[in-house]
């Protein structure tokens, strides 16, 4: 009886350790012209998936201002183990583009901290993917982490710190992605989206940059 | 274990000390969980130059609990932190004493923590975690909001007494602390009462603190709640406060002000403050001042409660009235304390605060005895007079496994009252003079040792002594009082004096064992303690100096009353539950008139708690214990105590008592309902008889009899949903009785039943230009005299409407307030009072503009009822002002 009631024991306390590794994260995003969605990060060990979906949106503000934010569906899956982070993106009038960003994402961290949330976070900064930093989106980002939920991960395709990015802001563009709420729980597996064409780092998240004519070759022979 | 594992880690660092001194030293390990030996994966993995947020490297441990981190290969202190969600947070120092070590080795074992993050959830300004709860200052500031108290009584499920004690969710917070350091020792409100909320970020409650330091002690296990007051990164907190200059027109012109200065460093956390005022405002009162004197006493001893408290408490006359500023008396305060911590172990606190009070109030009275015949109509103007100190200096020692406090403290009180009473009709005069200085010294000490992590010793000490001269005068031409003011020279004395010079020492100890186990917190041990009296009254005809037999007493020597009490108590929690049970047997020395008598009694208390939520509790308390025993009771001799109450001693034998307090509370919350109903019921045996004299005169003779109040309430609060209104609708009952026993021996009950139904309506209007308050209120007095049995009663409503007006965004608030009173009943009055008041912000300046009292109100009437006479009064109201000021940050 005794061995059976420790099994039990066991069991539970290997679940619920299990639960302490996997969790579900939502931020608050927010935009120009007061636009705000909130988006999922969810956590499995070392794996995490965040999805960022927005429709076609048109704001008008009180001062006469009319802003668009344009239908942005994305999807970061982020392997810990391998260190490679996959995204699947349909934005605009691209068609759905894939693709593999570096597997290794250089930050500098800072002393600097301040509450966010209820969280001491200390800041850190991306050493910029391009030479010249000074156009969107090769500009440097600002991550707040904290060590206080010990999580490698965060949102986007933003990980790697020594705790849970809390928040993300881009240098110089009024952006923002801020925990809303986190629960601890069991997660359910995930399918990784991959139905899209395929390109490189640097294009999917510059996409005018895609050679126009070759992209709507890939459209039309269904790559 | 972590010492060890140091100890030796530094000893390999020593032994691997070879090699080139370029390069990096790689810092690697395999973590692994303390009781099952299993590897640990996803285990974040930090190491900081020591004491700096600066990361050096970081890793997470792989799925066989591996890391490896790199650091430069220089000699260099270092601080490794780990965590993971299911284990206890870790850290260690690593000294790194050559420059030639290439690899080191740290295992590191986790203990799992029961205590897990759930879930955080954010709700807009407020953010809820395990046992912390985050509230955004800045968003519950308001255009009036003058101060962090302010501010903290807009946040739902905050509850704010005037004495500064601050309730969360039906929690009281037993400290407040500034960005994790305690700042004051003096009690939370001088802080949050001091703080602009300009200054702060966030409020950081924490339910169940777990830092050893902050609590009141390494071996209770009851959950301490600490507010952590987070002040803004920008702030220069090497200095910045506040100051206001002040000037009205009372009859006459009056100037004020106010400053209030901090500076908060890493040792030093200075705080001064200095108020003057001619109106009665006062920002930060002497009763928010705690923790010192005797006060400092009871945080060691949890000593019954004194049965009248519930009708002295400060809001008492304004909860049944709905006013209680009747006098606006000139009020000076100057507070200054430094808390200095030397470094993670030592600390010291000093704090001095100094307060000098002139009152006066005139009043028109009438007196009936028995509650049927008006015996006396009286007019009486009183003055008080009020000087008083309290100082503390407090040495502290936090190491993991002791905790050691002592503090000295010194409090200066001298008063002086002096009472003018006219009978209308018969033209008698009575001038009583009750002048008195009394010095305290107590000294107190706490020792804890947590001798394993389940057990530890815990002596508690403290010693007082106190010294007490009061006079009293009493001119009269009542040739009545012939009975008692005659003296031994048989002449009649219409020119009393009494000198009475008292002694006091009180010495309590306490040893105990604490012991954690499956059964709880056990705690058991023994107190002690010893309360001892030396007084001298001398009584006197003060024209020729001879004395008055009844009022004159020489103790040969002191009344001792000692107590020792054996026992045991026990904390334990299961599942929602808290339960704290405390079981006393005390064997106790008295004195009585022919010599000392020994009794035992048996003395208890349970608490139970329910937490149904995060949000929702209810409480359960019973207590059974035996008051302090009352020494004066004992003194010979007559004391006079009024122009016409004496007090007799000697008519009963005085024993020591038990008092029963019993208490059933609660808060919840549903469908945005707050509920927090209370029940709170007392009884004792300390009440005196007093017997009316037909020469006019009250004997108050020294008793025990029988006491008891009944205090109920059930506020019920809701925050609209679609209207942008609040509102608290309180039901309130108030019921207390005393026994007495007539001149001719007769036994019966006096009984004030007083209801009382409020709503208070608040709106919320986010962007308009106007909210307003109005506060509806019904109370009856229902006053029941078993000797008589005559009832009477007495019915007041009250309206009291402020509107709150925002002009400019904000800057200019005007604030215009109507107060009616109207009397049924026995009495019938009335009563309206027009204030307003106006502030305008300029540049860095808030200037204000007070009128109060603007219709020029005379008197407000009041009724009273102690166990043998009824009082209807006309109490004088302030008289009409204006006071205009000006407000400006220092930073």
């Amino acid at each position: 009886m005794t061995k059976y009631v420790l099994l039990a024991y066991f069991a539970i306390l290997s679940f619920y350790c299990s639960a302490q590794t996997e969790a579900i994260v939502t931020y608050n995003f927010e935009s120009f012209g007061g636009f705000k969605i909130e988006t999922t990060l969810r956590i499995k060990g070392s794996k995490s998936y965040y999805s960022h979906y927005q429709d076609n949106t048109e704001i008008n503000t009180d001062e006469g201002y009319t802003f668009w934010h344009y239908k942005n569906d994305i999807d970061w899956y982020r392997d810990g183990e391998t260190g490679e982070v996959f995204e699947q993106r349909q934005t605009m009038k691209f068609p759905i583009l894939n693709a593999q960003h570096p597997s290794e994402l250089k930050w500098e961290i800072l002393e600097e901290t301040q509450m966010i949330a209820g969280f001491k976070a200390q800041k850190a900064v991306t050493v910029p993917l391009k030479e010249d930093d000074t156009v969107f989106p090769y500009k440097q980002l600002i991550a707040w982490f904290t060590t206080e939920l010990p999580f490698d991960t965060g949102p986007e395709r933003y990980f790697g710190l020594p705790g849970l990015i809390i928040k993300i802001e881009y240098v110089g563009r009024k952006e923002s992605c801020t925990l809303k709420e986190i629960r601890f729980r069991e997660v359910e597996e995930w399918t990784i989206k991959n139905d899209g064409i395929q390109v490189t780092s640097e294009q999917l998240i510059d996409p005018y940059e895609i050679d126009k004519k070759w992209l709507k070759e890939q459209k039309r022979s269904g790559k | 274990m972590w010492k060890k594992t140091l100890f030796l880690f530094i000893n390999l660092l020593f032994l691997l000390a070879v090699g080139d001194t370029i390069g990096q030293t790689t810092v690697s390990g395999t973590i692994t969980d303390q009781q099952s030996n299993e590897k640990i994966p996803f285990v974040s993995v930090v190491i900081y130059q020591f004491q700096s947020n600066q990361i050096v490297d970081y890793a997470q441990s792989d799925q066989q609990g591996n890391f490896s981190l790199s650091i430069p290969r220089k000699k260099s202190v270092y601080t490794l932190k780990t965590s993971r969600l299911g284990y206890q947070k870790s850290e260690q120092s690593i000294v790194v004493a050559s420059d030639a070590v290439k690899q080191l080795t740290v295992p590191i074992r986790l203990i799992q923590d029961t205590t897990n993050l759930k879930e955080v959830i954010i709700e807009g300004p407020i953010i809820v975690k395990e046992d912390t709860t985050i509230y955004d200052v800045a968003h519950f500031t308001t255009a009036r909001s003058k101060s962090l108290e302010d501010v903290l009584s807009n946040i739902p499920g905050f509850k704010i007494s005037p004495d500064g004690t601050i309730q969360v969710d039906g929690k009281v917070v037993d400290k407040v602390i500034v960005d994790g350091k305690e700042v004051s020792s003096a009690g939370g409100g001088v802080l949050t009462k001091a703080l602009s909320p300009e200054n702060v970020e966030s409020v950081e409650v924490r339910f169940d603190e777990k830092d050893d330091k902050l609590k009141n002690s390494l071996l209770d296990s009851k959950k301490f709640v600490v507010l952590d007051i987070k002040l803004k990164e920008d702030l220069n907190k090497s200095l910045f406060g506040r100051a206001k200059l002040t000037s009205g027109y009372r009859n006459q012109p009056e100037y004020g002000g106010y400053s209030n200065l901090f500076s908060l460093t890493k040792t030093n956390n200075l705080q001064f403050f200095a108020e003057h005022d001619r109106f009665g405002f006062e920002t930060i009162p002497l009763k928010s001042i705690k923790n010192i004197g005797a006060d400092a006493y009871n945080l060691l001893f949890d000593l019954p409660a004194d049965f009248q408290s519930l009708t002295e408490k400060e809001d008492f006359n304004n909860q049944v009235f709905g006013f209680s500023d009747y006098t606006r008396a000139e009020k000076s305060i100057l507070g200054i304390s430094n808390f200095i911590h030397f470094n993670d172990q030592w600390s010291l606190y000093i704090g001095s605060y100094s307060n000098l009070a002139n009152d006066g109030q005139r009043r028109n009275y009438q007196q009936g005895f028995d509650n049927s015949v008006i015996l006396n109509d009286l007019s009486e103007q009183l003055r008080q007079h009020t000087l008083s100190t309290k100082n503390k200096a407090e040495l502290r020692f936090d190491k993991s496994n002791w905790k050691i406090r002592y503090d000295a403290n010194y409090s200066y009180l001298n008063q002086s009252t002096t009472t003018n009473t006219n009978a209308l009709v018969s033209g008698l005069f009575y001038e009583f003079e009750n002048n008195g200085y009394s010095d305290e010294f107590v000294q107190n000490l706490l020792v804890e040792n947590k001798i394993s992590r389940k057990s530890g010793v815990k002596f508690a000490g403290s010693y007082s002594s106190i010294w007490k001269d009061t006079e009293k005068l009493l001119l009269h031409n009542d040739s009545t009082y012939m009975d008692l003011f005659i003296d031994n020279q048989a002449n009649f004395v219409s020119d009393f004096r009494q000198d009475i010079d008292s002694k006091a020492k009180r010495a309590v100890a306490e040893v105990s064992f604490y012991h954690r186990s499956k059964l709880g917190n056990t705690n058991t041990g023994f107190r002690y303690l010893n309360n001892q009296l030396s007084e001298v009254r001398n009584g006197r005809n003060n024209r020729n100096g001879v004395a008055i037999q009844d009022f004159v007493s020489e103790t040969a020597s002191p009344f001792n009353f000692s107590k020792l009490t054996y026992f045991v108590n026990d904390r334990i929690s299961f599942g929602k539950f808290d339960f704290f049970g405390e079981l006393g047997t005390s064997s106790i020395r008295f004195p009585s008139v022919e010599d000392n008598e020994r009794t035992f009694q048996l003395e208890f208390v349970t608490t139970l708690e329910y937490q149904m939520s995060k949000s929702s509790s209810a409480l359960f308390l019973l207590k059974r214990q035996v008051g302090s025993f009352p020494l004066r009771k004992i003194v010979r001799g007559f004391e006079l105590e009024s122009f016409q109450t004496i007090a007799i001693p000697g008519t009963s034998q005085i024993q020591p008592t038990p008092e029963y307090v019993a208490e059933i509370s609660g808060v919840t919350k549903f469908s945005g309902w707050e509920f927090d109903p209370a029940a709170l019921y007392g009884r004792t045996f300390t009440g005196n008889r007093f017997v009316a004299n037909t020469n006019g005169i009250v004997e108050a003779l020294y008793d025990q009899l029988e006491a008891s109040y009944w205090a109920i309430t059930l506020p019920l609060k809701k925050r609209m949903k679609n209207l942008p209104l609040f509102m608290i609708l309180e039901p309130e009952w108030i019921i207390n009785s005393a026994r007495n026993i007539s001149e001719d021996g007769i036994s019966y009950l006096t009984r004030t039943n007083r209801t009382l139904l409020g709503l208070k309506v608040a709106s919320d209007f986010d962007h308009k230009k106007f909210n307003f308050n109005i506060f509806p209120k019904y109370t009856a007095f229902n006053f029941f005299n078993g000797l008589s049995e005559v009832k009477s009663r007495q019915e007041m409503f009250s309206l009291n409407m402020r509107l709150n007006l925002d002009f400019l965004e904000h800057r200019l608030l005007l604030s215009p307030q109507l107060r009616t009173v109207r009397f049924f009943g026995n009495v019938r009055s009335e009563f309206t009072n027009l204030a307003f008041s106006l502030s305008y912000r300029i540049k860095g300046l808030d200037l204000q503009l007070q009128a109060d009292n603007l219709l020029n109100n005379q008197f407000f009437v009041r009724q009273t009822l102690f166990p043998n006479f009824f009082i209807s009064e006309n109490s004088e109201v302030f008289s009409r002002f204006v006071r205009l000021g000006v407000e400006f940050k220092i930073d």
